[in-house]
């Protein structure tokens, strides 16, 4: 593995975590899912950093950063851009939208309609607009970093299914543990570090790490593996929603970016294992009947994990 | 509740609720018998409190089980019996512990809590926890004395049996709470019926079979399971034994309930009866107890099995006309002292007799008239008689022996209740019952009459044996230990031996005591089973058999495949091996090679684990002592397997190099193996 890349992996990961403490696994998950190619879920509750980390990564990287706040109101020209007349040509104008950035905080997604939501689809799938018949490209890298409230909060809308599925992880930060939770406390205690946070790499090399990561070497029994633990899901009768091949398309760059961030130029089986609950859980959709018998997601990719048998 | 407990458990997870139950029914069963057992009981307590005290307790530490062994050699070497016989509790007889010794016990015990405490080492405290409390109920057990440890004995084994689910490898969470409810409690109750089964098993087996297993593993001579008899009846402050529901004897007989006498006695002297069954002497019994009765009377047949005995006494009625089986070669009896029957089991003989009894007051073999010398020991009365016995023998006094007998019966049974308990008083126990008018068991009843009947010049003898008068239909008897009795019997010239049973009705065995209950008769009829499957065998033939055998394979063939089905809809299926090939055939005979040695090593890796997370995840369970010594080693060889396997990093060098690390650690286990 080329040097730069751990270096730069490195620099990364001490800058965001000088702003989140005590939070590692969550940050090497946010990592994962921009060295991929894919956007990230953040889910939790209220105060426990998500923005701050979309914010902290997206000056990291030194690239562009907006962020559209989801209300109920929200339009989805309000996100993708919309065409206006002016009135001095008599000519209408395109005037882009939030999503003409690097990383596009779309800060607690659930509080908009699905309709809303779906603006994001083509966004997120094929880094494009499409606005009155004309496509316009997204500048590279393309991020969406979404946060979530858990949906059992007032006024939320859970996700579509199509746009869980374009998620590449999703990554549940938790609270901090004691110790680190003082940290917190003294760290903001003048000013936020968030504010004398500097970028430590370019665009450039975020795109150049992206380009490694996919000449990554996967095995074909490591690819056989991964298939047969997303097909196990499609057979599942606890669920109205298996996952599709898009999620083994994204088990399968994430392992690649993980062996990637190991300093590996090869996957091992106990990539796919650590990242199988992370990157398939989300697509899935339960039954009623396992929903309200207390089966979770996480469960059943872990039962997956259980009954297949790993590739040596 | 649940998160209470796993709260203060120290591993995180709560202690298996069946593994609490049984230490606290043992904490229970040492609470209900109340006194004396202070240290076990601080000991028990103690061990309950390592979950909230957050200790963690060794489970390899060599300390702990040297101090367990120890101190339960101690006390099994040293334990004694308070009856004499020692014969109450699950485990019986040989397993009577004093409370002396189970205090010393529950002190080291709780000195072992203590190192461990101070050595706050890691492991988990379950298996021990079960082990002792195991213990504590065993001890419980021998040092109580009363029928309900028959009940508490099944459970204890039963909530045993559920806790080996412990051991059982977890499942994932998810298949868990995912099960489906409906099949889950079916599952649930399947299991819960197979533990109970189980544990029935167990108790009847150890019934049956209890001192075979003690004398094979801890005692050199164990005793014999008493029948309750005395074998030297003395008027003490209590029964010689412990009414206990152990079944004794098993009889065929269609006419109804039987006074079995086993030894007769004709001395008494100062409380105590004579002679004990040392000085008896044997003889081999004279032929006409073998032949046919000759007499002109109906006679019934009587076949005794004997279930447990520690004397091998023949109990028979006093009817009885004629042996049929065993031969008579094979019985001895003692014939200046009433006849009493006993097994010849040097010759032999089994503990299974056939006999033709008569009706009331038949006279048979067992009924010689007194000669002169038997006459005079039978009219003995003790010198120091106190006056005022033979003032109430006068005034009982008939005309006929017959009618003085029932004078006598009628007066003790109208004048003292029955008591298992006596507290006599100053001087002789017989004339302090019969002045004071105690209430009293049967012993003393029996002494008393015999003593009023010798005043009024009728020849009796005490005689001790069983009543038996439970019923278990189609003909069966079946005697338990607690029906042990004592009775009179008196000669009549003319008329021969009769019986007097001079002890209050409520005092008779069949009343005073409750009937079994339906837990121990389940218990009896699992431990009946193995000798009931050998008889049917026998009966049936081998075709019968066979049949049956296929029938049962095919019936645990369905219930199998719905086991799978059930585990396969529930995701619980058995993983299945999935050929993913490998690059070269050099590299699948290595990771071959590699799995052989894991399972030589006790450290075989599932289906499911890749072998890195199976040997290298600092979070797996504890793992054999060779993969930690190795560790450095094969965490270099998995990383260059995974090179080489995945990483198509396969140069020639490269695999030789992996084999040649891999041969490293083979001769390793096997130097390992030779030291």
């Amino acid at each position: 593995m080329n040097h730069s890349f751990t270096e730069h992996l490195d620099a990364l990961q001490r800058n965001l975590a000088s702003v989140i403490r005590g939070k590692p696994q969550a940050i090497r998950l946010l990592l994962l899912s921009l060295l991929s190619g894919g956007h990230a879920l953040l889910e939790d509750v209220p105060g426990t950093g998500k923005t701050t980390l979309a914010k902290s990564l997206a000056r990291s990287i030194d690239g562009e950063f907006r962020r559209v706040q989801f209300t109920p109101d929200l339009l989805p020209a309000d996100i993708t851009g919309s065409s206006f007349y002016n009135p001095r040509d008599g000519s209408f104008e395109f005037r882009p939208g939030p999503v003409f950035t690097n990383v596009l905080l779309a800060d607690e997604i659930n509080r908009t309609s699905p309709r809303t939501q779906s603006a994001l689809l083509e966004v997120m799938s094929e880094n494009q607009v499409s606005i009155e018949g004309v496509r316009r490209p997204l500048p590279q890298p393309f991020f969406v970093i979404a946060t979530q409230n858990p949906v059992e909060f007032h006024g939320t809308y859970p996700l579509p299914e199509a746009q869980l599925d374009r998620f590449a992880i999703r990554v549940a930060l938790g609270y901090p543990d004691r110790e680190h939770e003082i940290e917190v406390l003294f760290d903001q205690n003048q000013r936020h570090p968030f504010e004398v946070l500097e970028p430590v790499i370019s665009l450039e090399a975020v795109l150049w790490m992206q380009a490694q990561v996919k000449n990554v070497r996967v095995d074909p029994a490591i690819a056989d593996y991964i298939v047969r633990i997303v097909q196990s899901t499609r057979s599942e009768p606890r669920l109205r929603l298996g996952i599709s091949p898009r999620g083994s398309l994204s088990l399968y760059r994430t392992a690649q970016a993980s062996a990637c961030m190991a300093g590996r130029d090869f996957v091992t089986p106990d990539d796919v294992k650590s990242l199988a609950v992370p990157v398939l859980a989300h697509r899935m959709v339960l039954d009623t009947k396992a929903r309200y018998g207390g089966v979770r997601n996480e469960h059943i990719i872990e039962e997956a994990l259980a009954k297949t048998a790993v590739p040596r | 509740m649940t998160e209470l407990r796993r709260e203060f458990s120290p591993t995180g997870q709560p202690p298996h609720w069946a593994a609490t139950a049984t230490a606290l029914l043992g904490l229970g069963a040492l609470y209900r018998h109340g006194r004396g057992y202070g240290g076990l009981i601080v000991a028990a307590a103690l061990l309950l409190l390592m979950y909230p005290l957050r200790f963690r307790l060794s489970r390899n530490a060599l300390v702990i089980w040297p101090i367990r062994i120890l101190a339960f050699t101690v006390i099994v070497l040293t334990s004694g019996s308070r009856y004499g016989v020692g014969d109450s509790g699950f485990l019986r007889g040989a397993w009577y512990l004093e409370p002396d010794y189970v205090n010393l016990f529950g002190y080291l015990c709780a000195g072992e809590l203590v190192i461990q405490c101070w050595q706050q080492r890691k492991g988990s405290p379950r298996g021990e926890m079960m082990i002792l409390s195991a213990l504590i109920f065993a001890a419980a057990t021998n040092t109580f004395d009363s029928s309900i440890m028959q009940y508490l004995a099944p459970l204890y084994v039963l909530l045993l049996a559920l806790s080996f689910s412990e051991y059982l490898p977890p499942r994932p969470a998810a298949a868990v709470e995912a099960g489906r409810p409906l099949a889950s409690a079916v599952t649930r109750l399947a299991a819960f019926a197979v533990a109970g089964a189980l544990g029935l098993v167990a108790v009847g087996v150890f019934n049956r079979y209890g001192q075979a297993l003690a004398a094979w593993t801890l005692l050199p001579s164990p005793r014999l399971q008493s029948t309750g008899i005395s074998l030297s009846p003395r008027l003490g402050e209590s029964a010689d034994v412990v009414p206990s529901t152990v079944r004794v004897l098993r009889l065929h007989y269609r006419v109804g309930p039987l006074y079995l006498r086993g030894l007769a006695f004709d001395t008494y002297d100062r409380g105590a009866w004579g002679p004990t069954f040392g000085d008896r002497n044997l003889r081999p019994v004279a032929v006409e107890m073998g032949r046919p009765p000759v007499a002109d009377v109906p006679l019934t047949p009587l076949r005794i099995e004997h279930l447990n005995s520690d004397v091998p006494i023949l109990y028979v009625p006093l009817e009885t006309l004629s042996v049929l089986r065993p031969p008579v070669i094979q019985l001895q009896w003692d014939a200046s002292h009433g006849r009493s029957l006993f097994y010849n089991l040097d010759d032999g003989g089994g503990l299974v007799a056939e006999l033709l009894v008569g009706p009331p007051g038949a006279q048979g073999p067992l009924c010689p008239p007194p000669d002169t010398q038997q006459h005079s020991r039978l009219l003995q009365l003790p010198e120091t008689l106190h006056p005022t016995i033979r003032q109430l023998a006068g005034e009982l006094r008939r005309d006929h022996p017959v009618e003085t007998a029932r004078a006598v019966a009628a007066y003790l049974t109208a004048n003292h209740g029955y008591s298992l308990i006596i507290r006599p008083g100053e001087g002789d126990a017989l004339a302090d019952f019969l002045i004071n008018r105690r209430s009293a068991h049967c012993q003393y009843f029996a002494t008393a009459a015999t003593v009023l009947l010798r005043c009024n010049g009728v020849p009796a003898r005490y005689v001790n044996g069983f009543y038996a008068h439970e019923n278990e239909g189609d003909g069966v008897y079946i005697v338990r230990q607690r029906d042990a009795h004592a009775w009179v019997e008196f000669w009549v010239d003319g008329t021969g031996w009769l019986t007097l049973d001079a002890t209050p009705e409520s005092g008779r065995p069949d009343q005073a005591f409750e009937p079994v209950g339906v837990v121990l008769r389940i218990g009896e009829w699992f431990s009946d089973l193995p000798d009931r499957i050998v008889a049917w065998i026998k009966r049936q033939g081998w075709p019968q058999v066979a049949l049956a055998a296929v029938v049962a394979a095919i019936a645990a063939a369905a219930i199998s495949a719905w086991r799978l089905l059930l585990r396969r809809r529930r995701g619980g299926a058995p993983i299945r091996t999935i050929d993913y090939g490998f690059p070269s055939e050099e590299l699948e005979q290595l990771a071959r090679r590699f799995e052989r040695l894991l399972r030589k090593w006790g450290a075989a890796c599932a289906l499911n684990r890749t072998w890195q997370e199976h040997l290298c995840d600092d979070a797996r369970p504890a793992m054999p002592r060779a993969v930690a010594r190795h560790a450095a080693s094969l965490r270099q060889f998995l990383m260059d397997y995974n090179r080489v396997r995945f990483g198509h990093h396969n140069a020639p060098e490269a695999v030789r190099r992996l084999q040649e690390m891999l041969q490293r650690l083979e001769r390793g286990h096997r130097s390992e193996e030779n030291a």
